[in-house]
């Protein structure tokens, strides 16, 4: 497999259907074209939720975009937004065909042929989902963080649906509590969330795997909102909207704008295409549901008559993995597959974020815990039980607390990665660590007992654990992405 | 936040140049916090109008995209009297030039000067408390929130001694939620109204936040909001 220093890119869900046809579009050729971008990836692996790119290619992409994205040059950006804009609508279009074919039900021919339209028009909208968050990244080593908040601030821009649905819905538990009716029992409840969920509905589609809202699920949330609620009634957020700005600040604007709006288009095209799912359910005798757990080719020659597995939908709810190798695809479903291919890949365990992984330690580490800020150091223990202890800590040592307060962050600073017995992932100790870039492992629950001063240790804050550290360690070792 | 109908405690603010003030009518080593003159009768309307006071720092540098000071700046919960107030409000503004604020800002090459406004809070008896991040700051989750919550006043969530945390999808389901020795302390209306409320801070700000809330008397308050300054894909 050789070492291609595979990095989590990022963490998502989606049905494999979708999965597949994003890994797809980012082939390189079908990337190009799509986006307008030189390049695209040869390896690309998604298993489970977590997405990986080797180094190299990221760092070409990343590369690939700063050619074309000059920072003097924002005619980039628009080009970009327009190719995308025109995918979605595309993909709409397709959605909209396929809500329109009453033949859908009766005629294989027609079918396939929604169903290629479908699948062609996906993937092109999918070319440009994670290369999005590629030119963020360029686009914030031109504008610092600190002037792109203060554009977003002064325009905050056209607001998502999302964020229309969750004020229509905190305008409606306002009339609702203002009317009395606190467990949204009555007449006007009753109105108010079938209306929401008509217009609303298909918000609840996520990649296939979320259930659309329905009224129950509305209900629900009016009735938490009431119980909750201030005195005054929210803000429209079209109202809240700033001036206008121009230049790079609506090139900034547009970006993040469509970042949002594309996510939202598909899920609703999805939403308009059920019709298609329904019908490929009903032909290949599974379940709606479970269509998107098929994968794209599978699908295709299932129409042209060959066997369909209706094993592998339950087998990839379990556990799924799709893998563009030297060009190749690979599909894992179910656990020991999808076990063998990260195996194989080389790709490291994810690291647990829960604390009913903390305490316990695997074998052959010292302890586990909890994730606050990624990364790896080797270092020497230091012990720091209180303030006296604090002049302790030397450049490069392991800081060994029971809990980060935020006085003991001259120490935090000087070390190479902090371990805790306690501590959260929210407080503001691990805020800090996390800005200073420190790997950080908390809720070990009995790190200053296991560990003493001196100690050479390793903090793994990608696996989660503490090892001891072999010969020739004590040098600083970073990695991140 | 308030104009966008969440709810937020009432409060009086002290600003930049009132507060220099407290620095200098008592110069020399802390404590000692008399009230000055200027400001004596203000601050005692404060009292009267809202009860006892939570006086908590809002500093410029403090909150920003990038660093958000957390924690470092003193807070005081419970003042009742003027002298009492007095004395917090300088702690307070003192303490934006203490070793931990020096380190963390000297880190980032920036010089202290007075920059430092006081908040005056009405004092919350809350249920629950906690801190929710509209999107997972470790692992760089978007569709997600976390939030960590505790009994009570939310100081033990920030010192790091949450009861609970819960992973929440957008569409609030509960992906994941773990509960210390404490319990559980939060409801699951609440953690819907939370996350509700989370997104409507999030979509206010147009970036993602990182919220200290308070729930009293049922009813859902939000103590301070900040941008979340790190990600693991933020740079």
């Amino acid at each position: 497999v050789g070492d291609l220093n595979w990095q989590v890119f990022a963490q998502r869900r989606h049905a494999p259907l979708s999965a597949r046809l994003l890994q797809e579009a980012q082939r390189s050729g079908f990337f190009e074209e799509a986006t307008g971008i030189p390049g695209g990836l040869r390896s690309h692996a998604w298993i489970q939720s977590e997405i990986y790119i080797p180094e190299a290619e990221l760092r070409e992409v990343r590369e690939a975009v700063a050619s074309v994205m000059p920072a003097d040059n924002w005619c980039f950006v628009e080009e970009f937004t327009s190719r995308c804009g025109g995918a979605l609508a595309r993909l709409e279009g397709a959605a909209e065909a396929i809500a329109a074919d009453a033949r859908l039900s009766t005629d294989p021919e027609a079918l396939s042929e929604r169903l290629e339209a479908w699948l062609d028009s996906y993937r092109g909208a999918m070319a440009f989902v994670p290369v999005f968050r590629i030119i963020d990244q360029v686009l914030s080593s031109y504008v610092s963080e600190d002037e792109r908040a203060e554009m977003m601030r002064a325009d905050p821009g056209r607001p998502t649906e999302e964020v229309r649905e969750r004020s229509a819905l905190r305008a409606l538990a306002h009339r609702l509590a203002r009317g009395g009716d606190r467990d949204a029992a009555g007449e006007e409840a009753a109105a108010g969330i079938s209306a929401h969920v008509e217009r609303y509905a298909w918000l609840g589609t996520r990649w296939h795997l979320g259930r659309p809202f329905d009224a129950e699920a509305v209900r629900r949330r009016v009735v938490a909102l009431i119980a909750t609620a201030g005195d005054e009634g929210p803000a429209d957020p079209d109202v809240a909207a700033g001036p206008a700005i121009e230049g790079r600040g609506k090139a900034v604007r547009e970006l993040a704008h469509l970042r949002n709006h594309r996510a939202e288009a598909v899920n609703r095209a999805i939403w308009i295409a059920a019709p298609l799912f329904e019908s490929l359910g009903r032909r290949f005798g599974v379940s709606t549901a479970d269509v998107p757990f098929f994968l794209p080719d599978e699908l295709l020659s299932a129409l042209r008559g060959s066997d369909l597995d209706r094993k592998l939908p339950e087998m990839r709810r379990t556990a799924f993995a799709t893998v563009l190798f030297e060009d190749e695809f690979v599909a894992a479903s179910g656990r020991r597959q999808v076990e063998e291919v990260r195996h194989r890949l080389d790709l490291p365990e994810p690291a647990g974020l829960s604390a009913r992984d903390a305490g316990e330690a695997p074998v052959g580490s010292l302890l586990r815990g909890i994730v606050a800020s990624p990364g790896r150091a080797t270092g020497r223990v230091k012990l720091v039980r209180d303030g006296s202890d604090e002049r302790k800590v030397e450049d490069g040592d392991i800081l060994v607390t029971t809990m980060t307060y935020p006085s003991l962050v001259g120490s935090m600073q000087r070390s190479a990665a902090i371990v805790t017995d306690d501590g959260g992932l929210l407080s503001h100790a691990a805020v800090i660590a996390r800005e200073l870039e420190k790997p950080c492992l908390i809720g070990t629950e009995r790190a200053t007992e296991v560990l003493s001063d001196g100690d050479l240790v390793e903090v793994d804050c990608e696996a989660g654990v503490v090892n001891h550290a072999g010969a020739g360690a004590g040098r600083l070792e970073r990695s991140r992405s | 936040m308030r104009q966008a109908g969440l709810a937020v405690p009432d409060a009086f603010l002290v600003d930049v140049a009132a507060s220099l003030l407290f620095l200098e009518t008592a110069p020399g080593p802390l404590p000692g916090g008399t009230v000055p003159e200027p400001l004596a009768e203000d601050l005692a309307s404060c009292l009267d109008l809202l009860g006892p006071l939570a006086v908590r720092s809002s500093a410029i540098r403090e909150d920003g995209i990038r660093k958000a000071a957390a924690g470092l700046y003193e807070s005081v919960l419970d003042v009742a009297s003027l002298a009492e107030l007095g004395t917090a409000c300088r702690t307070v503004v003192a303490s934006q030039f203490s070793p931990a604020v020096r380190s963390y800002l000297g880190a980032a090459g920036e010089l202290p000067r007075n920059e430092m406004a006081v908040v005056l809070q009405k004092m919350l008896r809350p249920e629950v408390s906690g801190v929710i991040f509209t999107s997972d700051p470790v692992r760089g989750r978007d569709d997600v929130f976390v939030l960590e919550a505790c009994a009570g006043l939310g100081t033990a969530v920030v010192r790091g001694e949450a009861s609970e945390r819960a992973t929440v999808r957008r569409d609030g389901e509960v992906e994941e939620r773990y509960a210390g020795p404490g319990g559980a302390v939060l409801s699951e209306a609440q953690t819907v109204a939370l996350t509700e409320t989370a997104a409507a801070v999030e979509s206010l700000f147009g970036m993602p936040v990182d919220v200290e809330w308070s729930i009293e008397g049922g009813r859902l308050f939000l103590l301070q909001a900040r941008p979340i300054t790190t990600g693991r894909w933020a740079t």
